[in-house]
């Protein structure tokens, strides 16, 4: 298999036909923003947020309730699934406004970030395991705590369902695409480091 | 090698048993020390203004290139990579023109801002080449508040000319709070996103702990209302291995091929374990023991208090880090623990969710359940597990 078959693989394969990328590349050409590295779009400085601008003293947790990541919040941002369509995207390239990525847009504004994301305790000279031993995990805020309904009710499903043969130990434990590599220090290609960098499926 | 199946991975989009293009060896270029930005997490100290040359670059490559073999990737490093974006554009039209040994692909990690109109259409012309992930921070005002620097960055040009090719974000203890609103942010604009928790040097706060358990649920909330998207690496988990690890512990594997199948070119030619393993991260005395070949001469990788622990089998680390902060390739950072713990069990609130949503429990469901209520137990032991009482058959 040539470069040319993996990356078409890749890049989604029959759905990524010549004409459309015929197509790109012409609205690519087009598509000279002269941007060079360290620019400033106009009207914005380089750190312009500071911290107090994060800040925001009428917000906390809750005002990031399930609401906010509502379709329609991002809609008002462009970025609803419309978006996705290949003709918009072909607008989106030929289009040199920048706006989806202006950290001044309404909806996901610096409001977003509250207080207690903010402020939070970055010294490290606590211990970690006082801090979590000392946390009542059986508080309302584990949101990550099952409820025994949920687990004996899926267990009632199961109950006389046959396992595979070997149950456990028949298992073979595979590495491939495991989440194995603390990887935002940009390593890649390491052995077993599918995820490294985020390695695209199938490599 | 093959990716997760579709059982293991509990039904995200990972194609089943698909056989991976998987490269035989890789190679790292440090083709610069030099980045525009100042991220607050960075692990570079002092930028530097060191460039490899393309004379460089091509003596180093030339003898991998003519190996045979089936896949070669050789990766740009940096700082910021695109900084050296004359030699990469060389480099690359250099080794689309050779005839060699083996297939090559060149891959660099990015922070997008030093795109052009003319390099994106040179690297859209070459993307069969060289793939450029991007790194950015999720929302555009954490990407800002974390690097200085979000207006401009051409997101959609990185999931348009590569997309497979997941945009990496990085989560630090201040930035938690967004995090659910990041990843969906991108996976909306139709990313595959890789969120990537900053620990390491410095240990997270209770309080930015539970902030990301509070996130991992409202990404548990939002993928099992819209199964369609990529999923994140925190849900991906081999529950069944880890329902084993209970009954065989494991040895800690070297999951990281730094010093063994991996190098790293500095810029004067020089070979080094991995870049942050190099004259770019460190100075003094730990330099010189890279130097000296400390890595090569340790055998074995295991954190002894992590022994027992059944999610070593994937537990992520960074051995570089290790050295760096905790002065041993084997000691691990508390919070990059208590993460994996808190990404299994977020995990598992999302497997019960779904197979609880099922009409039919096939075998291998029925298997998924017993070791989630095995890992439940093991979970519930260590106190984690909230108010969550068994009331069960286990396996």
């Amino acid at each position: 298999m040539g470069n040319l078959e993996i990356f078409r693989d890749f890049l989604g394969g029959d759905s990524f036909s010549a004409e459309y990328m015929r197509d790109a590349l012409g609205v690519l050409q087009e598509d000279d923003t002269g941007e060079t590295c360290g620019d400033e779009p106009d009207g914005l400085e380089l750190n312009d947020l500071d911290d107090d601008d994060l800040e925001d003293d009428d917000l906390d947790d809750d005002d990031l309730d399930d609401d906010d990541l509502d379709d329609d919040d991002l809609d008002d941002d462009g970025l609803d699934d419309d978006n996705l369509e290949d003709d918009d995207l072909d607008d989106d390239l030929e289009d040199d406004d920048l706006d989806d990525d202006d950290p001044e847009d309404d909806d996901l504004d610096n409001d977003d970030l509250d207080d207690d994301d903010l402020d939070d305790d970055l010294d490290g000279d606590g211990d970690l395991d006082d801090i979590i031993d000392d946390h009542d995990f059986d508080s309302t805020d584990d949101e990550l705590a099952v409820s025994e309904k949920a687990i004996n009710d899926m267990l009632a499903k199961a109950t006389g369902v046959e396992r595979p043969e070997g149950g456990f130990s028949s298992h073979i434990v595979s590495f491939a695409g495991a989440r194995i590599c603390a990887t935002r220090h940009g390593c890649k290609g390491a052995t077993n480091c599918d995820y490294a960098y985020g390695a695209p499926d199938g490599r | 090698m093959t990716m997760l199946t579709e059982r293991q991975t509990g039904g995200n989009r990972v194609k089943a048993e698909q056989t991976a293009l998987n490269c035989d060896e890789s190679v790292g270029l440090l083709v610069t020390y030099q980045c525009n930005l100042d991220c607050k997490y960075c692990y570079i100290k002092e930028k530097q203004n060191r460039n490899m040359t393309f004379e460089t670059a091509r003596e180093i490559l030339e003898p991998f290139l003519l190996k045979e073999g089936t896949l070669v990737e050789i990766v740009f490093m940096g700082a910021e990579v695109l900084m050296a974006e004359p030699m990469i554009r060389r480099i690359v039209e250099w080794a689309e023109q050779g005839s060699w040994g083996r297939r090559f692909r060149f891959f660099g990690s990015t922070n997008g801002t030093c795109l052009t109109g003319e390099l994106k259409q040179w690297l859209y012309r070459h993307r069969e080449s060289i793939v450029l992930g991007l790194s950015y921070d999720g929302l555009p005002a954490v990407q800002q508040s974390n690097r200085g620097c979000a207006a401009g960055i051409d997101v959609d040009f990185f999931i348009r000319t590569w997309p497979s090719q997941p945009v990496q974000m990085t989560i630090t203890a201040e930035s938690v709070g967004n995090m659910a609103k990041g990843v969906i942010y991108l996976l909306k604009r139709g990313a595959v996103v890789h969120p990537n928790v900053a620990y390491e040097e410095e240990q997270w706060s209770r309080e930015a702990l539970i902030q990301y358990g509070r996130q991992l649920k409202r990404l548990i909330d939002f993928y099992l209302q819209n199964e369609a998207y990529p999923n994140i690496s925190q849900f991906e988990h081999d529950l069944i291995a880890y329902a084993r690890n209970l009954d065989h512990p494991v040895v800690q594997p070297k999951v990281c091929g730094a010093g063994s199948g991996f190098q790293v070119f500095d810029v004067d030619g020089s070979s080094y374990p991995c870049h942050i393993l190099s004259p770019l991260v460190l100075r003094g005395e730990k330099l010189d023991g890279i130097r000296e070949g400390i890595l090569a001469k340790t055998q074995d990788f295991s954190d002894d208090s992590c022994f027992g622990c059944p999610y070593g089998s994937s537990c992520p680390t960074c051995l570089a880090c290790n050295y760096i902060y905790r002065d041993n390739f084997t000691k691990r950072d508390r919070t990059h623990c208590e993460i994996m713990h808190m990404e299994v069990r977020a995990f598992i609130k999302r497997e019960v969710a779904r197979l609880s949503a099922k009409e039919r429990i096939l075998p291998e469901d029925a298997l998924q359940i017993d070791a989630i209520c095995k890992i439940l137990e093991y979970e519930r032991r260590r106190g984690r597990t909230g108010h969550c009482n068994l009331n069960g058959n286990m396996a």
